[in-house]
């Protein structure tokens, strides 16, 4: 009250001086104004917040308390001086950085040879070379590392049976370091293939055509203009190697030998010594390196390139004749991609033999193991992988978008903290997701239904006091509703059919309160959210009938995939409240803006409420154990992809194209669907076969939230690579990387078909 | 245009009010869950810290006895599955864990994990006194020693070598970098070990050992029994594994040699425990049950899991494995002090100066 009646003591802010907060406030307002990108970017900004900076703000939090007392406590940070703790709590970060150093140094020289060979030494079957280079992009994270314990380990075929090696004291072995180095290069360095050859592919050929004209050598050539103009390309492969080398468990869990690094010891902190604290300590040791390389990346090099983007390859291209140069490159190529090949034929091979090394015998036992009890998790994987792709490829078309397009402040710290949830190790944000969703977050749930809600009224009423008390006192109702099963003794399910009847009543009084034109659309939406509410009560009725006659059927794997059916078709009909209670806000935003303004308080009143009610409900947004919170994290560690495939594909639509069909008469809504759309689909579907890629061969995150009911493939792999079972690991391996090819497949076809343009790089998603 | 400064101020005020409403007024009672009108649960989720196979296997049989209940499993070695039920402790996503070392079921019980069940079946253990709970929180469901894998083919090819029959055997100079065992923080197996040796020779001369010990180790893997499989397959000359799990090993056609440390062997109890606050208790109580059933126990060795069973009526598949020089194993104390044990290990020895950098 008392700051009410300051307000008109306070001077008038004049026209002329205007705050920035007020102009931040003008920038948002005028994207408000258009409904869909309103909603777009509250729901855009609440995943990015909920899923990625509450996460991560959690761990960073956690490492300075204790969590029984809640004391702050530096007991980790002190070891870092404590003369018991100091060696080895230095030696792991001294470990992590050179391993970091020495995967990005190695990765991005392999890179470049790779792709100086393929965009300028004309190698022959240059397509076959392409694609098989990106075969580690898609394999699941220990397939390289089983394979070269299957080739090179102390028993390995190359080691022992064709070098005849036999392992003595002391000797070098693919254990430790060095293995672990060589193992994470032939991972990531396709990566710094594909950004390196799309600056080659991009550089002016007429520079070099100048110097040469000019009579400088070509090694000159190449060293004072080709270098240069590659130097951001080649900076930013190694700085993004150096980021994932960090960032990756499976490896150094595998072979890292007794050489610790910050992933591992985060790991076994959290899952070995039960200590929460110590692991969000070292997430932050962990977080400063990656931080540092990840902004160095974003705001040094990423405005250092000497190149202009046209989007296409510029004609004339440059070939290097002697035969010395050419072949020496094309060699090396052909032998690194035959050690590729050889790696992972032997993982097919070993998933097909009876004991690797020992019996080599042809055997399918470990295929009919994976089927067997591993058919769940492939299935949920496979589900789970599926759902989050287009949840990240609409994420990060809009952020995209919003990107590309809009101005508003607030648009580069929306980009980069959706970089940030791909680019810190899945570990720390595995552990920010159990810190954060294990309880209710209800702060972060409080704001993200403020901002929907507060959305709402502003289009249902005029005035700011006027909405401010709509909104609370809305809220207040659906705060009440929560308390009637209490009061009268409704079970859950009695408390839904309420509101389903609440949003019954709604409709039909929408039917009246409409503008003639969206009366059906308002209506049908509003019985469809009653109607979502009921099956959801009636669900089990038919769900568990099925799974019930799933296991009457013959066989095991029938029973097995009827009752996986049956919990897939749950997860759509038995969404968590809180998600669905958002979902209707959002919905009732467009809903209320058909409605006769006489009426939209009353309409908007009883949405907000019926929502609210829905938020509140329980403990809103306890996510773990569920479904969906493995989907936000595919979701998250896939966007930064989704988010450069989308800012690519718009950058290379010409606005005048846009404005050339508006100008014809067309209007905005048609353009996007018959101009946009189809200009920047392919490279959206592109985005998104990475995207899918990317889900299902993550492990760091994921390994933190899966449950008995979704079992996930690669943390099965994890499992039976450390109990040994190499074999089936690598059948595992071997049916992952056939569902992301098939995946890939039906992509390529589908896409040849409806746009005929097949020639689409994954490259769209690796830079 | 006092409106400009109200919409900050409006915002402000709109969340404090909300944030009173919900955080000073506790959120509504919680109702009736939905399963709860049915009755009977249909849904079982185990947390399984055997092998898969062994699990699996479980799984289809408790199916079978009990065919309206569909059974979930992940397998997740025993700290894993601590670290699982500290942090869902809320909310909980298991039911019932079935496997693993006791010591960490004694833990979990001291930080009101487990739920106690007074099973009926608990009367057919044959020593109550060592394999159960006094409280019920927990019960044994298999015993095993620990015991020395060695691979043959290693053997053959270094003549005058002998499988180790010892502790001190272990720090021989052929075995260096030959050694694979779990590492103790993550692995029951190895922490049984690992507290073995302590208890042989007492701390000081114990940790002396262990030091010498870890210089002797290829790596430290993260399941316990890894190392067998990883020995069979010629990766590493000598593995510390439970005997059991060798047996199993060898079954699969392995080329290993079982022996024992004469001094004397530790051995773990596995125990099984059901959740606090477990979404499906009856169905855990019927597992539980039924874990101790004499002809469930009789069931291990057709899922290669050749544990000693802990109930009475039920006879062992490899009785030798437990007719060797076992240690007075001190499940207490090792319990007691694991954190400190580990924690000393991580820090002081598992990373020291080794043969490998």
């Amino acid at each position: 009250m008392t700051v009410a009646k300051q307000l008109p003591a306070s001077p008038p802010p004049s026209n002329q001086k205007r705050s920035p907060l007020w102009q931040r406030w003008q920038e948002l307002r005028l994207i408000g104004q258009d409904p869909v990108l309103g909603v777009g970017l509250i729901l855009v900004g609440s995943f990015v917040f909920l899923f990625v900076a509450l996460p991560l703000i959690r761990v960073v939090w956690q490492g300075f308390f204790t969590p029984d007392t809640g004391a702050l406590s530096l007991e980790y940070f002190r070891h870092y001086v404590d003369p018991a703790y100091r060696t080895h709590s230095w030696r792991v970060v001294y470990n992590t950085l050179l391993m970091g150093i020495g995967t990005a140094t190695g990765g991005t020289i392999l890179g470049f040879i790779f792709a100086y060979a393929l965009v300028r030494c004309a190698v022959p079957f240059a397509r076959f070379f392409h694609i098989f280079t990106l075969l580690p992009t898609i394999s699941p994270p220990f397939a390289i590392a089983i394979a070269a314990i299957l080739l090179f380990g102390r028993n390995g075929l190359i080691t022992r049976q064709i070098l005849g090696i036999r392992p003595t004291l002391g000797a070098n072995d693919i254990y430790g370091l060095d293995g672990l180095i060589f193992v994470q290069v032939i991972t990531f360095f396709p990566v710094a293939y594909l950004i390196i050859r799309a600056m080659l592919e991009r550089i002016d050929a007429s520079m070099e055509e100048a110097a040469l004209s000019l009579g400088a050598s070509k090694f000159h050539i190449f060293r004072t203009v080709t270098l240069p103009l590659l130097a951001p390309g080649i900076a930013g492969s190694f700085l993004l190697l150096f980021v994932e080398s960090l960032a990756d468990l499976g490896n150094p869990l595998l072979l890292g030998g007794n050489v610790s690094v910050l992933s591992t010891e985060i790991y076994l902190a959290v899952n070995g010594q039960f200590d929460q604290q110590k692991g969000a300590a070292l997430s932050l040791v962990l977080l400063v390196p990656t931080l540092t390389v990840f902004l160095l990346q974003r705001y040094y090099v990423g405005r250092r390139s000497y190149v202009s983007v046209t989007g296409k390859p510029t004609t004339g291209r440059i070939f290097v004749k002697e035969p010395v140069i050419r072949w020496s490159f094309i060699t090396a190529t052909a032998l690194v991609l035959a050690l590729i090949l050889m790696l992972y034929l032997s993982i097919l091979f070993g998933s097909f033999t009876r004991l690797w090394g020992i019996d080599n015998s042809l055997d399918f036992s470990h295929y009919a193991i994976a089927f067997g009890r591993g058919l769940n998790a492939i299935l949920s994987t496979t589900f789970l992988s599926a759902v989050a792709t287009p949840i990240a490829g609409l994420v990060g078309m809009v952020i995209a978008y919003m990107v590309v397009r809009k101005t508003f402040s607030g648009k580069q710290t929306l980009d980069f903290v959706s970089n940030l949830g791909g680019a810190v190790p899945g570990t720390i944000l595995g552990i920010g997701y159990i810190i954060a969703f294990i309880g209710s977050p209800l702060i972060a749930v409080i704001i993200v239904y403020a901002a929907l809600g507060l959305y709402l009224v502003a289009g249902a009423i005029r005035g700011r006091w006027a909405q401010a008390m709509l909104f609370l006192v809305a809220t207040a109702a659906g705060y009440g509703i929560n308390w009637l099963p209490w009061l009268l003794g409704l079970t859950a399910g009695g408390w839904r059919y309420l509101l389903a009847g609440l949003l019954a009543a709604l409709a039909v009084g929408a039917y009246f309160m409409a503008e003639p034109s969206r009366r059906r659309l308002i209506t049908l939406g509003l019985a469809a959210m009653a109607a979502a509410l009921v099956i959801y009560n009636l669900s089990p009725l038919i769900l568990q009938p099925l799974a019930v006659w799933g296991r009457t059927l013959p066989g095991s794997t029938l029973p097995k995939i009827v009752a996986r059916l049956a919990v897939f078709i749950a997860f759509f009909l038995q969404p968590t409240m809180s998600i669905l209670g958002f979902t209707f806000l959002g919905a009732g935003i467009f809903m209320t803006l058909g409605i006769r303004s006489r009426y939209r308080p009353f309409f908007a009143f009883v949405l907000l409420a019926v929502s609210a009610s829905l938020t509140f409900f329980g403990t809103p947004l306890a996510l773990i154990g569920t479904p969906y919170i493995v989907v936000a994290a595919y979701a998250v560690r896939s966007l930064p992809a989704s988010v450069r495939a989308g800012v690519a594909s718009l950058q290379q639509i010409d606005p005048s194209i846009e404005e050339a069909s508006n100008s014809l008469g067309a209007d905005a809504q048609y353009t996007f669907r018959h101009v946009t759309l189809p200009l920047i689909i392919p490279a959206f579907i592109a985005g998104l076969i990475f995207a899918f890629a990317r889900h299902m061969t993550s492990l760091s995150a994921i390994i933190f939230l899966t449950t008995a009911e979704w079992p996930i493939l690669t943390v099965w792999i994890l499992s039976e690579v450390e109990q040994g079972g190499m074999s089936t690991a690598a059948a595992y391996s071997v049916i992952l990387i056939a569902i992301v090819l098939a995946a890939i497949g039906l992509m390529y076809a589908w896409l040849g078909r409806s746009y005929g343009s097949s020639d689409i790089d994954l490259s769209m998603g690796g830079g | 245009m006092k409106t400009a400064l109200r919409i900050p101020l409006l915002i402000g005020l709109a969340l404090i009010a909300l944030l009173a409403l919900s955080a000073c007024v506790a959120p509504p009672a919680p109702v009736a869950e939905d399963s709860g009108d049915t009755g009977a649960s249909t849904e079982l989720n185990v947390l399984c810290t055997p092998q898969p196979e062994w699990c699996e296997g479980m799984r289809i049989e408790f199916e079978k006895a009990n065919p309206d209940i569909t059974v979930n499993f992940v397998r997740m070695s025993s700290g894993e599955s601590l670290t699982r039920l500290r942090n869902e402790k809320e909310n909980p996503q298991f039911d019932i864990w079935w496997g693993g070392p006791v010591d960490s079921f004694i833990a979990a019980k001291q930080e009101g994990l487990l739920e106690a069940y007074d099973s009926p079946n608990l009367a057919n253990i044959k020593d109550p006194d060592l394999m159960k709970d006094p409280d019920n929180y927990w019960a044994g469901i298999y015993i095993g020693s620990l015991g020395f894998a060695t691979n043959q083919n290693w053997l053959d090819e270094n003549p005058g070598v002998e499988a180790p029959t010892s502790w001190e055997d272990l720090l021989k100079p052929e075995f260096k970098g030959q050694l694979m065992v779990a590492h103790p923080s993550s692995s029951g197996t190895s922490y049984t070990a690992l507290c073995t040796v302590l208890q042989l020779m007492g701390e000081d001369a114990g940790w002396d050992y262990l030091q010498n010990y870890a210089g002797q180790v290829l790596q430290f893997t993260k399941s316990g029994s890894a190392p067998g499989r990883f020995v069979g397959q010629g990766e590493a000359a000598v593995g510390i594994v439970f005997s059991h799990d060798i047996v199993a090993n060898i079954e699969d056609g392995m080329p290993l040699v079982l022996t024992f440390p004469q001094e004397g062997t530790g051995y773990e109890i596995g125990g099984m425990g059901i959740i606090k606050g477990a979404k499906h208790l009856d169905a855990a109580q019927k597992w539980f049950d039924w874990a101790l059933e004499p002809s469930t126990q009789e069931l291990g060795p057709q899922y290669k899991a050749y544990q000693a069973p802990t109930v009475e009526g039920a006879s062992a598949s490899m009785p030798e494995l437990l007719e060797v020089n076992l240690i007075d194993y001190d499940f207490e104390w090792c319990g007691a002090n694991k954190k400190d044990f580990v924690d000393r290990f991580t820090n002081d020895i598992a990373t020291a100066d080794n043969l490998k950098e």
